[in-house]
């Protein structure tokens, strides 16, 4: 499991309620960490940037 | 009353719109207790009322919203009128704009009367608010609601508007459907705009309404979808006729039944709703079809990484202010912050397999039929359930069958199915195809006419 205090204290993050948040964020690790294993090197995340994307007009 | 039999009693001046609105906002202060509104927004929505009933009469008619009582959840700007998000951050937050659904339904001439209370920030199920009160579920006072939309649940179940607008990133509009007996539909994600509502994960938020009945809701989802250049994420499909007809017909559809996960652990109440309403579908003709869904919890995970990246990420310049955020709200702020940024986008490349994953499913079913959540409403401050002998974190549990549906994006309707033992309303989730939101609502609407769940009320 990752030790999450040492990752808030290397980022400089002041999270005083670690006895709360840790247990969901070991399950969530569970969980999640073997699904990586199973990404094909080719898989492209499912958010895109669109270079030829215009602003609206509504926005300028 | 629903929106259409309202529609039929203001064009043959059995009632008024100012009588429909008057009627709401006596309801609304009778009903103050609940917490179910933050804000009334009684002069604008009197005068928009006589404005409805001054075109009704010269035959001006903008179809079946026009006139009727509705509000929005306080996460959707409206110009001049404090949008909270139910955080103290915005208490004092007054858009200079409205946002594109509130746009589309003053366009239907419908006529909004308030904002409702909500999860903080949306972020959460309880709609335990710790700045504007708990709201309290109309059917049980020491109940939740449900949420994130748990004031528009708890105004529709409690008869106080005929619609109230929601948002959904993990189940906040199914979820307190279920919980208070109404209809939720959350639509095909980029089919509603979400220009001009506060966001807490983008990839995931829908806007959608909670409604008394199935044609309700399709009626207004008719009204709201559409496209909009100033959502990036907003579909350019035209928008279809969504309203069922009177004798709907569902036969030879091919309804999937999951063999796996969404029956794994659920109360038996839940259980039996379920068969009797696909009981009531095959009767009806439909074809009830057993199938097999990918990993489900799997997709919960994924959902559950992209959602806490992306609500920390937005939140992250205010939380510096720690004393203006609940506890349960911060503490997922603060583990979001610790999750690594290659695990985000892995989670969204995870995203795209499982999308392509479950995209199968629609060569053999014409939509699925589940459970919205595996339990009636749990306590105020309850955090933990029992389902079939196992102990489940309230949050976790409540949404362990609607959250995957927003990581595909898929349109889904959740509708009564009946009651748990204590009296609390369950409900079942109909999941469509993408953009297939017509064929939910015509199974939603031919079951509804088929059974009576829809007829339960709370007894206020």
């Amino acid at each position: 499991m990752k030790q999450w205090k040492e990752i808030a204290r290397g980022l400089g993050l002041n999270v005083p309620d670690f006895e709360r948040i840790v247990p969901p964020l070991d399950g969530l690790e569970a969980a999640f960490r073997p699904l990586v294993k199973t990404i094909p090197h080719d898989a492209e995340p499912a958010v895109t940037f669109h270079a030829t994307q215009e602003v609206p007009e509504e926005l300028q | 009353m629903t929106i259409q039999e309202a529609a039929i009693a203001l064009r043959t001046g059995k009632v008024s719109s100012v009588e429909l609105t008057t009627e709401a906002l006596q309801r609304m202060r009778s009903l103050g207790h609940l917490n179910a509104v933050i804000t009334v927004m009684e002069e604008s929505a009197l005068e928009d009322a006589r404005q409805a009933d001054r075109e009704l009469a010269s035959d001006i008619d903008f179809g079946l919203l026009h006139g009727i009582p509705v509000a929005v959840k306080d996460l959707f700007e409206t110009e001049g009128v404090r949008t909270t998000c139910g955080s103290k951050l915005f208490e004092d937050f007054i858009p200079d704009r409205d946002s594109a659904v509130i746009e589309k339904l003053e366009a239907a001439g419908a006529v909004v009367i308030a904002k409702t209370n909500l999860h903080e920030l949306a972020y959460g199920i309880t709609s335990t608010n710790p700045h504007f009160g708990a709201v309290r579920n109309p059917w049980n006072q020491e109940r939740i609601p449900g949420g994130s939309s748990g004031g528009s649940g708890a105004a529709v179940a409690a008869d106080m508007v005929f619609m109230a607008m929601g948002s959904d990133t993990g189940g906040s509009i199914r979820n307190p459907a279920a919980f208070c007996g109404t209809v939720g539909i959350k639509p095909t994600y980029g089919r509603v705009s979400r220009y001009g509502v506060m966001p807490l994960g983008f990839s995931l938020d829908h806007m959608g309404p909670l409604t008394r009945s199935v044609r309700d809701a399709a009626i207004t989802l008719e009204a709201i979808a559409g496209h909009d250049p100033r959502d990036e994420s907003s579909a350019s499909r035209s928008v279809p006729d969504y309203l069922p007809p009177r004798e709907v017909s569902i036969r030879d559809l091919r309804i999937g039944w999951p063999e796996n996960f969404y029956f794994d652990r659920v109360d038996p109440a839940v259980m039996s709703g379920l068969e009797s309403m696909a009981e009531a579908a095959s009767q009806l003709g439909a074809r009830i079809t057993p199938v097999t869904v990918p990993d489900i919890a799997a997709m919960n995970a994924v959902a559950r990484m992209i959602l806490m990246s992306e609500a920390s990420a937005l939140m992250e310049q205010f939380l510096d202010r720690r004393d203006h955020f609940g506890a349960d709200v911060l503490a997922l702020l603060d583990q979001g912050r610790l999750l690594a940024a290659t695990d985000y986008v892995n989670a969204q490349r995870l995203r795209h397999m499982m999308q392509r994953a479950f995209s199968a499913i629609w060569e053999t079913v014409d939509c699925l039929l589940t459970p919205t959540a595996p339990m009636g409403a749990p306590r105020i401050g309850q955090t933990t359930v029992r389902i079939a002998g196992q102990d489940e974190d309230v949050r976790l549990a409540s949404t362990r069958f609607v959250r995957a549906i927003n990581l595909l994006g898929l349109p889904a309707l959740s509708l009564p199915c009946g009651l748990d033992v204590d009296g609390m309303p369950l409900g079942a989730q109909i999941i469509g195809k993408p953009f297939d939101e017509a064929t939910i609502l015509r199974v939603g609407a031919a079951l509804e006419d088929a059974t009576d769940y829809h007829t339960l009320k709370p007894d206020l």
